[in-house]
């Protein structure tokens, strides 16, 4: 079955060349594109679905595009803003029975120190990759996740063989 | 008051009374006790019973011998008007009425002509037994001039029958009289001063008042009270008031004012023979407390001396005085506690005002300032605590790790003369925290206290566990005077607090000039970091201009070094906010590098920055940039005395903020209009509303409206600051202008006086 990845990105400059590399390295691949936390947790249901088997996860994350009949945020949305609203999806993940185990991949140009500061802890199905690494460096760590959870992934230009 | 009888007349009487006038001299009888203006006295009883029955005179005995045998005494006496009343004080009964007495029945002579026994000069013709309802036994004499008819003996048995329950009866109401007589005294003395406690003088006068209405109904020629204001054990009790001023006006003391507090206040009677007038001495008791005496002294008639009656009409009106003292001197003692509170209070708000402007000033005028407030409290202190003669306040240095040493900082009184050694004490404060006081003679003494010192009290001056000083007191009573450890704790936290204070601004300025330091150093590595960015930026936006210009590239990758142009020049952008953050923060103002700009200038730069936005916005919201060229070209041949790249800062945070909160599909709108002196550009877009309320609070440093807050989250409230700065930088002005979904962000800009001529 070809992989499913989701990426929730709200910046539309970062988002297009983020889709073309992984439209590169993974080609069987399916990559969706969620642009907001609200969109985000409309497509929870969809989701809980067909569990995608990577979420590439920007931390700081807009609530929703502007529109005059956005309903207001939530109350955690609220009360704890925007600067962190990618832990808040994936503790959502984690949260729930049946999207428990998607690992996700915080990709954020925020350092490591900064999301674990004052003593919190990234949630246990989170591993943090910086914006300002090497794109490459995102694409192994999906193969990784894939691998761990369902086995070896294609990628373009290698057989199974050449992986070994 | 005295009870006017019509007597029968001379030869009505000579016969008899009548079986007939029995009735009337009982009611008249009965109405010298309950008469209702007020009760008669006793000689007016025995008025009635010598006129009931003819008699010239009558007199009422009482013998209260408890044991021995009975001795009558006088009790009261009528005698008609001619007979000449006897002088002496001290009367002996005649035989008829020890006979009596001694047999309980009716004494009549045997024979009238022979040895009758006589008083006042009158022959007695009768004597019966009388038995008053305390238990005392008596006699009624009558007196002459002749024998006793059977109708009179018959009126006289009858009247003397009630006697005993009418004299009990005047004597209760003769009590209820005085004390109601003192009760209206007293209240006069508290309606005269409801709020405070009388003046001793007017005082003195009202109790003056109480002792003439004694002296009036006892009767006794002398009346005067005795007080005492503190409880002593010597039972020493100094004239405070009397019936009548003597030594003009001015109580003196007078043999007896030291009575003995246990006493029962029993009368004493005058021995036979001697001279000096009966007293009648009566404790002014409150619980076991005594606080004075009332005495009697001295009788106005018979009898002539005082009975236990007289002690019983006197003991409620002790107790009424008691009383009365002891609020006199409670509310006294409130009043003057209220007093020195006030004083404090009042003390304490300008003390504050003293500790406030203490606290303003560099640290420098530290020690003169603690001097001056430290002496300010003990004005304060010696203001309050009048009792106090020597105050000191002391500050505490850590010499060692172990022993803080005390240095004087200010002293008042005889502190600065003589003070003593108050090493134990303070040792005992420092270490304990907590205030220590001492009365103790031996400990004074110890202390090398002078003779004039009844008190030592040392106060911490501290906040929480740190202790700052301590505050020395003194003074020469033998206690501590009221509300002084309290007084002395107050103004000891104050100073606490003073010294807390201006220790915790002492760290505050020594942060907050760190803090600056920081400050200054991060803005300038920011400053340093935006020309390091800002050169490779402009460059890398110039190539990529070129590439773009040389036309040799395909539409795709054309598209792409437009991004590319874009970015590096939002980027620069965003440098040149830091820049501008950090010059700002620093306490700077942005400096234009001012310069001539003309239409054609104008519309380049609008041109260029909407295309920039257009191509960084988001393709899936739909949102157009749009320069209106005809509106900017009213600018005619006039120019703009701008700073070039300040402005494109400005519109460029504009259209930022429009791509980041328009509708999708909305257009965003650039502009210009010319009024009067002025260019104004504008940015309209239609998105996320502002409320109109925040128009002025929108251009305030990390201000962000509701509903961008709600919606998107992001951003930082920094854009709108920047830009008011720098246009007001280049003497414009910014305004925001909101109708519905619809804002107006407009940059007031000056027009230069110079004209540009077409080329």
């Amino acid at each position: 079955m070809a992989p499913y990845f989701v990426v929730v990105e709200d910046d539309h400059l970062q988002e297009g060349p983020l889709q073309d590399h992984l439209a590169a390295a993974f080609p069987d691949a399916a990559v969706e594109t969620l642009c907001s936390e609200r969109e985000f947790r409309e497509r929870l249901p969809a989701l809980r679905s067909r569990p995608p088997d990577v979420v590439v996860m920007d931390v700081m994350l807009r609530w929703t595009l502007p529109a005059s009949d956005a309903p207001p945020p939530p109350p955690d949305v609220a009360a704890d803003g925007y600067y962190r609203a990618g832990l808040r999806c994936a503790r959502i993940l984690l949260a729930d029975a049946r999207l428990a185990r998607v690992p996700v991949i915080l990709y954020t140009i925020l350092e490591r120190g900064d999301l674990e500061r004052d003593g919190r802890t990234l949630p246990s199905s989170c591993t943090y990759v910086g914006k300002n690494t090497d794109l490459d460096v995102l694409s192994r760590m999906i193969r990784a996740l894939c691998r761990a959870q369902t086995g070896p992934v294609r990628q373009r230009g290698t057989t199974p063989a050449q992986r070994g | 008051m005295t009870i006017s009888i019509q007597p029968p007349a001379r030869d009505a009487r000579s016969t008899s009374p009548g079986a007939s006038s029995s009735g009337r001299w009982l009611r008249e009888l009965t109405l010298v006790a309950l008469h209702p203006d007020g009760p008669g006295t006793l000689a007016d009883l025995t008025r009635v019973l010598g006129l009931a029955t003819g008699a010239h005179g009558a007199v009422l005995w009482e013998d209260r011998t408890a044991a021995g045998p009975a001795r009558l005494s006088l009790l009261s006496r009528w005698l008609e008007g001619h007979v000449a009343p006897a002088r002496s004080s001290r009367v002996a009964a005649d035989s008829l009425s020890d006979h009596a007495l001694r047999c309980r029945s009716l004494a009549i002579p045997a024979d009238l002509a022979e040895d009758q026994p006589s008083l006042f000069g009158l022959p007695v013709t009768a004597a019966m037994p009388v038995d008053y309802l305390d238990g005392c036994r008596g006699v009624l004499t009558l007196l002459g001039p002749g024998e006793l008819s059977d109708e009179a003996f018959d009126v006289a048995a009858e009247l003397v029958g009630i006697l005993p329950e009418l004299c009990h009866t005047l004597r209760e109401r003769q009590t209820l009289a005085l004390i109601n007589g003192c009760n209206t005294i007293l209240h006069d003395a508290d309606v005269e001063s409801p709020d405070q406690p009388l003046p001793r003088g007017r005082l003195r006068e009202h109790l003056g008042d109480v002792c003439a209405l004694v002296a009036q109904v006892l009767p006794c020629t002398e009346v005067s009270i005795f007080l005492q204001e503190e409880l002593t054990t010597e039972g020493r009790y100094p004239l405070f008031a009397r019936d009548t001023p003597r030594d003009g006006g001015h109580p003196t003391p007078q043999p007896g004012a030291v009575l003995d507090a246990r006493s029962n206040g029993l009368h004493r009677q005058p021995r036979v023979g001697q001279e000096d007038p009966p007293l009648l001495d009566v404790p002014l008791r409150s619980g076991p407390q005594v606080w004075g005496w009332i005495r009697c002294r001295g009788t106005q008639g018979p009898p002539f001396h005082f009975t236990s009656s007289d002690l019983s009409l006197l003991n409620p009106v002790a107790a009424l005085l008691a009383r009365y003292w002891r609020n006199w001197l409670q509310r006294r003692t409130i009043c003057a506690e209220n007093k020195s509170w006030r004083q404090l209070a009042a003390g304490v708000t300008s003390f504050n005002s003293l500790l406030a402007e203490g606290c303003r000033g560099s640290a420098a005028q530290d020690l003169r300032r603690e001097r001056r407030v430290a002496e300010a409290a003990l004005l304060m202190v010696s203001d309050v605590v009048r009792d106090a003669t020597g105050a000191s306040v002391s500050r505490a240095v850590i010499a060692t790790a172990s022993a803080p040493r005390l240095v004087p900082v200010a002293s008042i009184g005889d502190a600065d003369r003589s003070p003593p050694d108050l090493s134990a004490l303070t040792d005992e404060v420092l270490r304990t925290r907590h205030q220590r006081g001492t009365t103790d003679p031996a400990e004074l003494a110890g202390a090398g206290a002078g003779a004039g010192t009844g008190w030592l009290l040392c106060t911490p001056i501290r906040v929480d566990a740190q202790v700052y000083g301590v505050l020395h007191t003194r003074g020469p009573s033998s206690e501590l005077p009221a509300n002084a450890a309290q007084v002395y704790q107050i103004v000891a936290d104050q100073l606490g607090l003073y010294l807390h204070l201006r220790q915790a601004l002492g760290h505050l300025e020594e942060a907050r000039r760190s803090l600056q330091d920081n400050l200054r150093s991060q803005a300038e590595v920011m400053e340093d970091l935006k020309h390091q960015l800002v050169s490779p930026l402009r460059t890398a936006t110039d190539r990529t201009e070129l590439v773009i210009r040389g036309g040799r590239v395909d539409t795709r990758v054309e598209t792409q070094l437009k991004a590319v142009r874009g970015l590096c020049r939002k980027a620069s952008r965003v440098a040149m906010s830091a820049g501008v953050f950090a010059a700002l923060s620093k306490g700077g103002l942005p400096a234009p590098k001012l310069e001539l700009l003309g239409v054609d200038d104008l519309l380049r730069m609008l041109i260029a920055a909407a295309d920039d936005a257009q191509v960084l916005s988001n393709p899936r919201l739909g949102i157009t940039f749009d320069v209106d060229r005809a509106s900017v070209r009213q600018l005619g041949r006039r120019l703009v005395d701008v700073d070039a790249s300040f402005l494109q800062q400005c519109i460029g945070n504009l259209l930022d903020n429009a791509a980041k909160y328009s509708y999708p599909g909305t257009q965003v709108h650039v502009g210009g209009t010319r009024t009067g002196d002025e260019l104004v550009l504008e940015v309209t877009n239609t998105g996320l509303r502002l409320d109109p309320a925040d128009v002025t609070r929108c251009l305030q440093r990390n201000w962000r409206g509701e509903s961008a807050r709600n919606a998107t989250g992001e951003g930082s409230g920094i854009g709108l600051w920047i830009v008011d700065h720098l246009v007001r930088s280049m003497q414009g002005r910014v305004d925001v202008d909101v109708a519905a979904d619809t804002t107006t962000v407009r940059l007031h800009l000056p027009l230069a006086g110079a004209v540009r001529h077409q080329t």
